[in-house]
């Protein structure tokens, strides 16, 4: 597991981003901190030491800041894991000069103490995952080790209101005042910042998102007008030499009749090919999203007596089984005997002679299950990731069986996502194929 | 005497291959090219039947055709048969037993045209 994912969140431009966010907030915090100790001395509250260690304290932030600012412009190339370095550091060392404030400043008297939640609110800004938690567990270590330690024997307390009635010195209002102020700013930053982050993120997503679907219905509309302007003219030319095939007759050479044979298998395929690019961006479009009530199990069987010829042909088993339940579901009827047809005849094109083939309908849960299993080659595991790809055909299936356009697949999982339902995949070599159609049932609520 | 169809086709190597295939099978062809030209020769030559093409100026003009002609008192008895290559392409999928009830057609025809298939509905659906 890597702490810091290699994502444009987490990239090295960004955590340098970071780094100087982190320093320029530092620079507010020192004056801050400046400002907070003339107020004091101005207005006389708490001990001299205190004011006096206060400055320190503030020497150290500028001093660390220019160290923070210095060091990562020494190299021009400054790697993620220094980077991450860095900013731990800086937040270790800002707790500990926070403590140490907090200690000056009368330990539990101290408003000062709020403060430990902007650095937890930054880790969480800063840092991935769990490290916000890292660091409120370093500030409850920190600030719990000040309390114990003052009331051991190594530690005095620092009286900074000393005996002073809370309420009744304008003093003490004015300093709980003044903190209260730097709190209710800095929430109000830190917050505004995170917020501001989320949204801007969202909005590139959604910008992003919007490009990518404009980008695919670009593709879907080029393929539906390619494929409707190609088909035309090819369905011609078959119709062409379809009558030439009949014209012609008997007194013809041989050669050539084969030749114009050849040639309107060609434009059969062609014109299948054309077919099934035109299925891949079927329900594209709104306008032809027609969901309708229907019975599953009627619309398999219907598809399965269609798909029998084929079978008888090769001596294949095809048999279907059911739970004995109804399946009514809402969907689109083409797309859904496009998916099951394509899968049948898949499964009775590549399963040998003899073979057996499988389609079982079930229920399970709130979805609907319908598998079809062939006793055939199966697919080597290596070709399941391909086999969904447009235009893929396993080396396998092209030496089996020439024609084929490669899309049966793809169609299949465009129509199966059309009903956000899922395709999976079991094959083996040698132990035949399932393929498994999850189609969730929507609840009429 | 030879019955007469009417091919109403903007393809005019489709017209022709089924001028070719009706003309061998005896039949009188006559074509026109989009709808508006058809409905004339309808009326002026009164066709035994009409073989109408789906997509041609737009992508129903068939299906006006085919309303026209039903709604012409004249004319409204033609035979038609609807060519389609539409198919699996816009999403309508024609069923004719079903279809026939809104459109008013008596039977489809895929493209690529088979020749005996196209002998065999003429024949069909020629009202003798």
């Amino acid at each position: 597991m890597t702490l810091f994912p290699d994502t444009p969140a987490f990239s090295t431009a960004s955590m340098l981003r970071r780094v100087q966010w982190l320093i320029r907030l530092r620079w507010f915090a020192v004056v801050g901190l400046f400002a907070g100790a003339a107020l004091m001395k101005i207005i006389e509250l708490g001990p001299a030491d205190s004011i006096f260690w206060m400055g320190i304290a503030g020497g150290i932030l500028v001093l660390l800041n220019v160290v923070y600012r210095v060091v990562p412009a020494m190299r021009v190339q400054f790697g993620m894991s220094p980077l991450v370095t860095l900013l731990n550091i800086q937040m270790v060392m800002d707790l500990l000069v926070l403590t140490f404030l907090v200690y000056i400043t009368g330990s539990e008297e101290s408003p000062l103490s709020f403060f430990y939640v902007f650095h937890i609110i930054l880790a969480s800004i800063i840092f991935p995952g769990g490290f916000s938690y890292l660091y409120s567990l370093l500030g409850i270590a920190l600030y719990s080790g000040l309390l114990a330690l003052e009331h051991s024997i190594y530690l005095d307390h620092i009286c900074f209101f000393h005996e002073i009635h809370l309420a009744g010195d304008i003093r003490v209002v004015i300093a709980i005042w003044f903190i209260f102020v730097i709190t209710m700013i800095v929430s109000a930053y830190l917050a505004q910042n995170v917020t501001e982050r989320h949204r801007r993120v969202r909005a590139k997503l959604e910008i992003t998102n919007r490009k990518l679907q404009e980008v695919n219905e670009t593709k879907t509309t080029f393929f539906r007008y390619a494929s409707h302007e190609m088909k035309a003219p090819i369905a011609t030319i078959q119709s062409t030499l379809l009558v030439v095939e009949t014209v012609l007759g008997e007194a013809v050479d041989e050669r050539v009749k084969d030749m114009i044979r050849r040639a309107i298998g060609r434009t059969s395929e062609v014109i299948e090919m054309l077919k099934d690019l035109a299925d891949l961006t079927y329900g594209n479009l709104q306008e032809q999203q027609e969901f309708e009530n229907l019975d599953l199990q009627l619309l398999l069987k219907e598809l399965v007596i269609e798909a029998q010829p084929n079978a008888d042909r090769k001596a294949q088993t095809l048999v279907m089984k059911s739970s004995d339940q109804t399946f009514l579901y809402d969907g689109d009827v083409i797309a859904l005997k496009k998916i099951f047809s394509n899968l049948i005849s898949n499964a009775i094109r590549y399963t040998q002679e003899g073979g057996t083939i499988k389609i079982k309908l079930k229920q399970i849960n709130s979805h609907f299950q319908v598998t079809v299993t062939d006793n055939g080659p199966g697919i080597p595991e290596s070709e399941q990731v391909n086999i969904f790809k447009e235009f893929y055909r396993t080396p396998s299936a092209r030496k089996q069986i020439s024609e084929g356009t490669g899309l049966g697949l793809a169609i299949v999982m465009r129509m199966v996502e059309l009903h956000d339902g899922s395709l999976q995949i079991k094959s083996r070599e040698g132990q035949g194929s399932k393929f498994k159609v999850i189609l969730p049932i929507e609840e009429n609520l | 005497m030879a019955k007469k169809v009417l091919i109403i086709d903007d393809d005019f190597d489709l017209v022709e291959a089924m001028r070719i295939t009706l003309e061998a099978a005896g039949f009188d062809v006559i074509d026109a090219q989009d709808g508006e030209k058809g409905l004339e020769k309808i009326r002026a030559e009164a066709p035994d039947l009409v073989l109408l093409d789906v997509m041609m100026t737009s992508m129903d003009e068939g299906f006006h055709v085919a309303y026209k002609i039903r709604s012409d008192a004249t004319i409204k008895d033609t035979p038609i048969v609807m060519l389609t290559a539409v198919g699996n392409q816009t999403g309508f999928q024609f069923d004719p037993g079903k279809d026939a009830d809104f459109l008013p057609v008596d039977a489809f025809l895929e493209k690529p045209v088979n020749p005996k298939k196209l002998v065999d509905v003429v024949r069909e659906n020629i009202k003798v």
